[in-house]
């Protein structure tokens, strides 16, 4: 038997490595904090101190939830467009030449830009927010579904067609489970940039949500509160991403299960030889 | 019975693949096409199936032109083609469920193919999980599933080491003789084509076409002993002087 490839030797690699670096970089901080620090780079107990308080500041929750609404919003609606689009799009050869670069095109976009724009077409409310997440969101996934459903082997398509497996029974039994992997690469790449779109979209529209509160502490010079709220939206950024796996662990098992049974499985092959 | 009636196929670079073919399959006449890459051989089964269309003549079965795949036709494709998200089970199930088979009929239709490849308690295993061999026996299972009157087999063993190739040589012809199907063989194998075919169809390439037809009258059922018998190899020899030629020119270039 090879040894356990998880249990508390992997943990510890896994997470020991990076909480190292982490502390390095805390440290680094403090150290120039107390030499060359100023005004605008509290030291890190301060900071601290303001992540423990933020929750008891009147308007955290109220705006945490502002932001949590347009950014799950956005998110479905960038799932709800992006998929069935990018299905569609990576299946007609002359619709995918038709909207590849053009999808590139959005993605180098500084979309900073379009904001503004938004705002004169959907006003302040959540509905501009929501829109720019999408912005946001929508061109990496849509990308990354185009790629998925182009790629998917042709073998597979011929073997479909011989059964007389055609459009819906085709996209639902072939086509997606094999973009799957590429579609959630989309999502997660998505998850992350959606957050952005949301603290873009806060920052620069109106003051909502945790926008404001960035624009408040900002404005009353309570430096280690800023500091704070972007280890919030770290973390909301990381749960995000992290939800978006889990759910990826669930639908994509087979690839997982494949390699780890083919190990197991190896020698009993030979003795086993053709399995009957 | 199906009829291969002037068939021709010209890709769309010029590559003329099939050229003016014509071919009669019995019904349960178990037919080889053999021949070097670039006959035409894996063109003309496409084309039988429906996958291709021609470029002229038209394909007949039991009189009727036929021009998209039906029911009566199962591929064995030679990469196997199997879905790799999907159980042994789904994979095999998957001929059935498109043709609006019940979950319950289909499952229970498909765990009788499992068995009769042989792969009994793999039901649940991921493609992946098996070995080449294994993995074509799903791709047989899932053909033998819908149970068509035509097996249409594309380089089948081609993927596997030779000692798997046999097994799995003389497993079709078994399954083939509890329950007879006409099958269309494509192989480079002169061997493979001798030991199970009832007739040998030669092909040659640039442009494909049909060199010779070869009836083989070995009698049946045919042992793994039979590969040694004096006429097995006559006729695997002969298969090959009339390849020869056509691999010669190809090798040449002349």
């Amino acid at each position: 038997m090879t040894p356990s490839k998880s249990g508390w030797g992997a943990g510890i690699r896994r997470l020991g490595l990076p909480i190292a670096f982490g502390l390095t970089v805390a440290f680094a901080w403090e150290v120039f904090v107390r030499t060359a620090g100023t005004f605008a780079t509290p030291t890190i107990p301060r900071i601290l101190g303001a992540l423990v308080r933020l929750p008891f500041e009147p308007e955290f929750w109220p705006s945490l939830a502002t932001t949590l609404l347009a950014l799950l919003i956005g998110a479905v609606v960038s799932v709800t467009i992006g998929v069935p689009l990018g299905v569609i799009v990576g299946r007609v050869r002359t619709l995918e030449r038709l909207i590849s670069s053009y999808v590139a095109m959005l993605l180098s976009v500084p979309l900073s830009a379009v904001v503004p724009i938004v705002i004169i077409l959907f006003g302040i409310r959540l509905t501009a927010r929501v829109v720019v997440v999408v912005l946001f969101t929508l061109p990496i996934l849509l990308s990354n579904v185009i790629t998925g459903v182009s790629n998917v082997p042709r073998n597979l398509l011929e073997m479909a067609a011989s059964y007389g497996c055609r459009g819906w029974h085709l996209a639902r039994r072939v086509i997606i489970p094999s973009a799957t992997p590429e579609i959630f690469a989309g999502l997660r790449l998505g998850a992350g940039r959606a957050v952005i779109g949301m603290v873009v979209a806060e920052l620069i529209i109106i003051a909502a949500g945790i926008g404001k509160l960035i624009d408040r502490y900002s404005a009353t010079y309570r430096m280690e509160y800023m500091y704070a709220i972007i280890i919030v939206i770290l973390l909301i950024s990381a749960l995000f991403i992290h939800l978006v796996g889990v759910w990826e662990r669930r639908v994509l098992w087979w690839r997982e299960a494949g390699t780890r049974q083919r190990i197991l499985r190896g020698r009993s092959h030979v003795v086993g030889g053709e399995g009957r | 019975m199906i009829e291969v009636q002037n068939v021709s196929k010209v890709y769309s670079d010029g590559t003329r693949a099939v050229d003016n073919v014509n071919l009669v399959i019995r019904d349960n006449e178990f037919v080889s096409l053999i021949g070097p890459s670039g006959c035409g051989k894996t063109t003309l089964l496409k084309i039988i199936d429906g996958l291709l269309s021609p470029s002229a003549g038209q394909i007949v079965i039991n009189g009727y032109p036929v021009a998209d795949p039906g029911p009566d036709r199962g591929v064995v494709f030679q990469d196997f083609a199997l879905m790799p998200w999907a159980t042994v089970l789904e994979n095999v199930a998957f001929g059935l469920e498109m043709r609006r088979v019940p979950r319950a009929e289909r499952l229970h239709r498909a765990r009788e193919q499992i068995r009769a490849v042989g792969l009994d308690g793999f039901a649940d295993r991921l493609p992946k999980q098996l070995s080449g061999g294994m993995q074509q026996r799903v791709g047989l299972a899932r053909a033998l599933a819908v149970d068509p009157d035509t097996l249409l087999m594309d380089e089948p063993f081609g993927a596997l080491d030779a000692q798997t190739r046999h097994l799995l040589q003389e497993d079709l012809v078994e399954l083939l003789e509890n329950r007879p199907k006409t099958v269309v063989f494509v192989t480079h194998d002169m061997d493979e084509a001798v030991y199970l075919s009832d007739r040998v169809v030669i092909m040659s390439p640039h442009p494909g076409r049909v060199v010779e037809e070869l009836d083989v009258d070995i009698e049946r059922p045919r042992g793994s002993g039979v590969r040694k018998s004096r006429e097995f190899v006559n006729l695997t020899d002969y298969v090959w002087t009339r390849l020869r030629d056509a691999v010669r020119t190809q090798e040449t270039g002349a």
